[in-house]
C-alpha cells in the first residue's frame, strides 16, 4: 500500500472542472512532480489533497492516506491531520509568515497545535526545526520578526512550521518560485535532504521541468485538469510520451554549458491553454497538437505500461518495444536511458 | 486562479467591468444592502421632489390646532407642532433641504479631494508634503467646531452650511485617493507613457487619475451621509438656514416638548436616520460588490 | 564600429528608510545596432534599475547615457522627448503595463498622439499595420487589455514598443510572468523582430537558459555592479568569475542525472545588504575562493582576453592565478558539471 492513493480527484466549480478525475499514489521517501502551465489544476490538486478548497468549489474521488479516508473524514479530524500527517509550503514566503509574531512563536504555535509541549519545549523544538533547514544561528534570531529575513530564509521557515509535526507527507506548492536561482538551488536540495532524512512522501507541484528533472523520482504531468502523462523522471526525460509534454520541453530554451549551441527556433505551442469550464471536447490538447486528426474527437483513455501512463490516441504504450524504465537506484542506467 | 469569465463588448470604466465579474454569489450578497440603500433614498428623493406639489403652500405657516398628535386629525397624518404647523409638510420640505447640502457639500469635499489627492500621490515629494500637511490641519481641528465657526462667519445660508461641511470633509477623501494614486504611479504603464514622452499632465488625466478613483465610489454615499448628520446637528444647533425648514432644525424645535409630544423630534429624527441609512447602505453595498474577496487560487 | 549605446560610469541612487542606496554603482558597457545584451543577475543586483535609468524613468545620480553620441542621461522634459522614439521598453508583467481601462487602438496610438506622428487615418493603418507584425489579429484593436491573455497582452506591449520604429529596446524579464509556451512565442517573436528591423534589444533576466539562447553579449551584475562582461561565446565556454559559475551551476536543468549531486555546487549566504556593502569584492562573503585581498580591495573590471572583463582578484592579482587569467584551472564551480 502506497503512503498517499488518490483515486478519481475530481473538483468542480459549478459547470468548470478544475481537475478532472486525478489518480495517483505517491510512496513513503518518494518525490513525485506535478508539472504543468498556469490553469492546469496543479494548485487546486493540493488545496483537493488537504480539502482546503474554498467554496463554491466541490471535491469529488477518494484520497487515503496511510489508508485512511480523508474524504469522509469529520471537518475537525481533517484539521488535525492537515499539519500534523500533511505538511504545506506555499509558492509566497512573503505572506506565509504573520509579520507580527517573531520566526520562533510561529515555528512554536506550530509545534504546539500538534503536541502537548510546554512552552519552553516548543520553543526549544522550534530553533531545532530552524536548524534543521538550515538556519544559521537558529537560537539567536528565535526572536527574530520575518522583515529580518531574506526570501529564502522566510521559505525556510514555512518549510520549519510545514514539517514541525513530522508529517508523513510534505506537499511544496511551486516552492522556489518566488525565488533567485541560487536560492532555489538551496531550497530545493534543503527538501530533498528533508525527504530523505524524515522518510516523508513529498508532492512537488511546479511549471519548471529543470526543476522537475533535479528532483524528483516520478512525474505526472497535468493539462486542462487531467493526467496526460506520468512515468519515472529518466524515462520521462528520455522519452517524453505525450504530445504536449515533448512540446513543452522543445519550448523550453536548454542551458548548455562550454560551447554555446547554434540559435534555432524555440518550438512554440500554438493557441493557449483552455480555461476550466471552456476545455474542448475529446482531447484537451488536440486544438494545439500538431498529431491530432478526427480521432481525438474523443476523450483519449489513460493507458497504462508498467510504471507509465499516458492518455493519448497516438501514442499506443503497449506496442511501443518492451523498455526498461530504469529505476532511481539503480544508478548505472542513468547515462544508458539517454 | 480566478474563476470569474471576462466580459465583452463596451462597458464604458473598469467599475462596471469589475461588477459584472463579481461572482453571483457575493453579488446577490452585495446587492440587498445596495437594494434597500437605494429604496431608501429614492423614497427620500421622491417625497422632496413632490413637497411642492402635495404641500404647495409654506411649511411654516400654521395649519391648525398645535401639537395634534399623528393620526388624530385626518388633515394632519404625522400631526402637527407646538406652533400648528403641519408635521408632514414640514417633513417632506426638509427632505429637499437635507439631500442639497448633503450632496453639494459631498461634491466640493470630491472635488478639492481628489484634485488634492492625485496631485500629492502622483508628484510625490514636496507637492505630497504640502497638501499632506494642509490636510492634516483640516483633520486635527474638530470638525464640527470649525464648521460653525465658518458658518457664524459666512452666515446661515443653504449655500454657506454646504461649502463649511465640504470643506471639512475634503482630506478624507484626499488621502484615499493619495493612496490609490500612490499605488497607481508605480505601475508600469505609468513607466510606459513616460518612455513614450507624455507629459504630467496627461499622464494624470489619462491614467493615473481614472485608475485611482474607485474606492470612492464607496467613500462619496458616506460621505453623504456625513454631511447631512453634520447638516442636522447644525440646524439642531439653530445655525441652519432661517429661510428653509430642515429635519434638524425640527428636531431642535421639538426638543423642549420631548416628554409630552415626542413625535416632534422623533420623526424628523427617524428620517435622518433613514436617509443616512439609506446612503451608509449603498456604500457598503458598492463596497461589497467592487471589493470581492480574491477567489482562492 | 562606435556603439549605438553607451553607458559609461552610470549611478543609480535610491533614498530609502534605512539610508540611500547605490543600486547601480559605477557600471559602463556599449551595445551596437542590432545586437542583444543580456544582463543577467538575481533580485537586488540592480539590473532593472539599469533598465529604468536608460529608460530615463528614474533619473540617474552621475555617469554618462549616450545613444548615438548623444547624452540622453543630461536631457530632460522637452529636450529629452524627441530623442524617445529611439528607445522604447517592454515591461515584465503584461498585466501591469497596459492601463486597463484604454482600449489597444488606444494604447497604440498613444505614442504617436505624443510625437505629433500621422493624421488619424495614417496612425489607424500603423496600428493594423504593427499588430499584424507582432501577430494580433488588427480587428482585436477595440478591445480592453483584460480580454487578452498573458501572452497577447505582452504581444500588444511589444507593439507599443515598436510604434514609434526604436533602434533599442530595453526589454526587462519580457518572458518571466508567461507560461512556458507562450515564453517560446514571445522569445521567437523579439528574435524576428531583430532580424526583420534590426532593432537592438537590452535584455534583462533572471533566466540564463533565456539569455543563452538570445544574447550576442552577456553582462552579470552582483549588487550594483557588473562583474563579468564577454561575448556569448566566450562567457559560456569559459565562465571566469565565481559568481558567474555559481549561477550557472545553479540553474535547474532539464538533466535527471544530475540528481542528488553534492551541496558543493551551491551558493550559500544571501546578497548582503545594498544599503551597506562590504568593503573590499562585494561578492567575497559568499565566494568559496575568498582570500584576504579580496575582503579588502575592491577588484577593478579588468581584460583577461579581448572582450572578455572580469572584476575579480583570482584573475587579475599577479600571484593569485597560477598559469594566467586567460586558462580557467581556478577553483571551479562548474567542474563537477563540465563533463557532462
Amino acid at each position: 500500500m502506497s503512503l498517499l492513493e488518490v483515486e478519481d480527484l475530481t473538483v468542480r466549480f459549478g459547470d468548470a472542472v478544475v481537475v478532472d478525475r486525478l489518480s495517483f499514489s505517491v510512496e513513503a521517501g518518494e518525490t513525485l512532480a506535478i508539472v504543468g502551465e498556469s490553469g492546469c489544476g496543479k494548485s487546486m490538486t493540493a488545496l483537493a489533497l488537504t480539502r482546503l478548497v474554498a467554496p463554491p468549489g466541490r471535491i469529488g474521488g477518494r484520497v487515503r492516506l496511510d489508508g485512511l479516508d480523508l474524504t469522509g473524514l469529520p471537518e475537525a479530524r481533517m484539521r488535525a491531520v492537515r499539519g500534523d500527517r500533511i505538511g504545506i509550503v506555499f509558492q509566497d514566503p512573503m505572506s506565509a509568515l504573520n509579520p507580527v509574531l517573531t520566526v520562533g512563536e510561529q515555528v512554536a504555535e506550530a509545534v504546539r497545535a500538534h503536541s502537548p509541549l510546554g512552552a519552553r519545549a516548543a520553543r526549544a523544538r522550534a530553533a531545532e526545526l530552524l536548524d534543521l533547514v538550515h538556519i544559521p544561528d537558529a537560537h539567536r534570531r528565535l526572536d527574530d520578526h520575518p522583515h529580518r529575513f531574506s526570501g529564502g530564509m522566510r521559505q525556510r521557515v514555512a518549510i520549519a512550521i510545514a514539517i514541525a509535526a513530522n508529517p508523513a507527507l510534505l506537499i511544496a506548492d511551486e516552492p522556489t518560485t518566488a525565488l533567485d536561482v541560487t536560492i532555489q538551488a538551496q531550497i530545493l536540495c534543503l527538501l530533498d535532504e528533508l525527504r530523505r532524512d524524515l522518510g516523508m512522501g513529498l508532492i512537488l507541484i511546479t511549471h519548471d521541468l529543470g526543476v522537475v528533472a533535479e528532483t524528483a523520482d516520478r512525474v505526472l504531468v497535468m493539462y486542462a485538469g487531467r493526467k496526460v502523462e506520468e512515468q519515472d523522471t529518466p524515462g520521462l526525460f528520455a522519452a517524453p510520451l505525450h504530445p504536449y509534454t515533448r512540446r513543452l520541453m522543445g519550448a523550453k530554451p536548454r542551458l548548455t554549458l562550454g560551447e554555446p549551441p547554434p540559435r534555432q527556433r524555440l518550438q512554440e505551442i500554438p493557441g493557449l491553454v483552455p480555461l476550466p469550464g471552456a476545455i474542448p471536447p475529446g482531447c484537451a490538447f488536440a486544438p494545439r497538437c500538431a498529431d491530432a486528426d478526427a480521432g481525438c474527437a474523443a476523450v483519449p483513455p489513460l493507458q497504462r505500461h508498467g510504471r507509465a501512463a499516458v492518455a493519448c490516441h497516438k501514442v499506443d504504450l503497449a506496442a511501443r518495444a518492451p523498455r526498461q524504465i530504469p529505476r532511481w537506484t539503480d544508478r548505472s542506467q542513468w547515462r544508458a536511458a539517454e | 486562479m480566478s474563476l470569474s469569465t471576462p466580459t465583452h463588448g463596451g462597458m464604458p470604466g473598469g467599475i462596471l467591468q469589475r461588477l459584472m465579474r463579481t461572482p453571483g454569489l457575493r453579488r446577490l450578497r452585495g446587492s440587498r444592502a445596495l437594494l434597500v440603500g437605494l429604496l431608501l433614498l429614492a423614497a427620500v428623493v421622491a417625497v422632496a421632489l413632490s413637497a411642492g406639489l402635495l404641500y404647495p403652500g409654506d411649511p411654516r405657516d400654521m395649519a391648525g390646532p398645535a401639537g395634534t398628535w399623528p393620526g388624530i386629525d385626518a388633515r394632519f397624518p404625522l400631526g402637527t407642532d407646538m406652533l400648528g404647523r403641519d408635521m408632514a409638510a414640514a417633513m417632506a420640505h426638509s427632505a429637499g433641504t437635507s439631500l442639497t447640502v448633503g450632496i453639494a457639500a459631498a461634491t466640493l469635499a470630491l472635488l478639492v479631494g481628489i484634485a488634492a489627492g492625485v496631485l500629492a500621490g502622483y508628484f510625490g515629494g514636496a507637492v505630497d508634503d504640502v497638501l499632506m500637511r494642509i490636510s492634516e490641519l483640516f483633520q486635527t481641528m474638530p470638525s464640527l467646531l470649525f464648521t460653525i465657526i465658518l458658518v457664524v462667519i459666512l452666515g446661515p445660508t443653504t449655500a454657506s452650511i454646504s461649502f463649511a461641511i465640504g470643506i471639512t470633509a475634503w482630506p478624507q477623501i484626499a488621502r484615499l485617493v493619495r493612496a490609490e494614486a500612490v499605488r497607481v504611479r508605480r505601475l508600469d504603464y505609468v513607466d510606459a507613457a513616460v518612455t513614450l514622452g507624455m507629459g504630467h499632465g496627461r499622464i494624470v488625466l489619462l491614467h493615473v487619475l481614472p485608475n485611482s478613483l474607485a474606492p470612492v465610489v464607496v467613500a462619496a454615499s458616506i460621505l453623504v451621509a456625513q454631511a447631512i448628520l453634520s447638516d442636522a446637528s447644525l440646524s439642531f444647533l439653530g445655525l441652519g438656514d432661517p429661510n428653509g425648514m430642515s429635519w434638524g432644525s425640527m428636531v431642535g424645535a421639538g426638543r423642549p416638548m420631548l416628554r409630552t409630544a415626542w413625535y416632534m423630534t422623533a420623526l424628523p429624527g427617524g428620517a435622518i436616520f433613514l436617509t443616512v441609512m439609506g446612503f451608509m447602505l449603498i456604500g457598503n453595498g458598492l463596497n461589497d460588490l467592487l471589493n470581492p474577496r480574491t477567489p482562492v487560487r | 564600429m562606435s556603439a549605438l549605446l553607451e553607458v559609461e560610469d552610470l549611478r543609480v541612487r535610491y533614498a530609502t528608510r534605512r539610508g540611500s542606496l547605490m543600486a547601480v554603482d559605477g557600471v559602463s558597457f556599449s551595445l551596437h545596432a542590432g545586437r542583444t545584451l543580456g544582463l543577467v543577475g538575481e533580485s537586488g543586483c540592480g539590473k532593472s534599475s539599469l533598465g529604468k535609468a536608460i529608460m530615463r524613468i528614474v533619473d540617474p545620480h552621475s555617469g554618462a547615457i549616450r545613444l548615438d553620441g548623444v547624452d540622453i542621461g543630461r536631457l530632460s522634459g522637452r529636450h529629452l522627448r524627441p530623442h524617445r522614439r529611439r528607445f522604447q521598453m517592454v515591461f515584465q508583467d503584461p498585466a501591469a503595463s497596459l492601463d486597463p481601462r484604454q482600449r489597444i487602438r488606444r494604447a497604440l496610438e498613444e505614442p504617436l498622439a505624443v510625437h505629433g506622428r500621422g493624421d488619424r487615418s495614417e496612425r489607424r493603418d500603423r496600428v493594423r499595420e504593427v499588430m499584424a507584425q507582432v501577430g494580433l489579429h488588427p480587428e482585436m484593436a477595440d478591445r480592453l487589455p483584460h480580454e487578452f491573455s498573458g501572452g497577447q497582452r505582452q504581444r500588444i506591449a511589444i507593439a507599443r514598443a515598436l510604434m514609434l520604429e526604436p533602434s533599442l529596446i530595453v526589454c526587462d524579464e519580457p518572458v518571466s510572468a508567461l507560461d512556458v509556451s507562450l515564453q517560446a512565442q514571445i522569445l521567437n517573436l523579439l528574435a524576428d523582430l531583430q532580424a526583420s528591423r534590426g532593432i537592438a534589444y537590452l535584455f534583462i533576466s533572471h533566466d540564463l537558459s533565456v539569455v543563452q539562447h538570445l544574447a550576442d553579449r552577456i553582462a552579470v551584475m552582483y549588487l550594483g555592479q557588473i562583474v563579468e562582461i564577454a561575448d556569448r561565446a566566450a562567457l559560456w565556454r569559459s565562465p571566469a568569475h565565481p559568481y558567474t559559475q555559481a549561477l550557472i551551476a545553479a540553474v535547474p536543468r532539464m538533466a535527471p542525472e544530475r540528481r542528488g549531486l553534492d551541496r558543493t555546487r551551491l551558493l550559500p549566504g544571501d546578497l548582503p545588504a545594498p544599503q551597506d556593502p562590504p568593503p573590499g569584492c562585494r561578492f567575497a562573503g559568499r565566494c568559496p575562493f575568498a582570500t584576504r585581498l579580496c575582503r579588502e580591495q575592491a577588484p577593478r573590471l579588468a581584460e583577461i582576453a579581448p572582450g572578455h572583463a572580469v572584476a575579480c582578484h583570482l584573475h587579475t592579482a599577479p600571484d593569485a592565478a597560477p598559469g594566467g587569467a586567460a586558462a580557467p584551472s581556478l577553483p571551479h564551480f562548474l567542474q563537477k558539471d563540465t563533463v557532462q
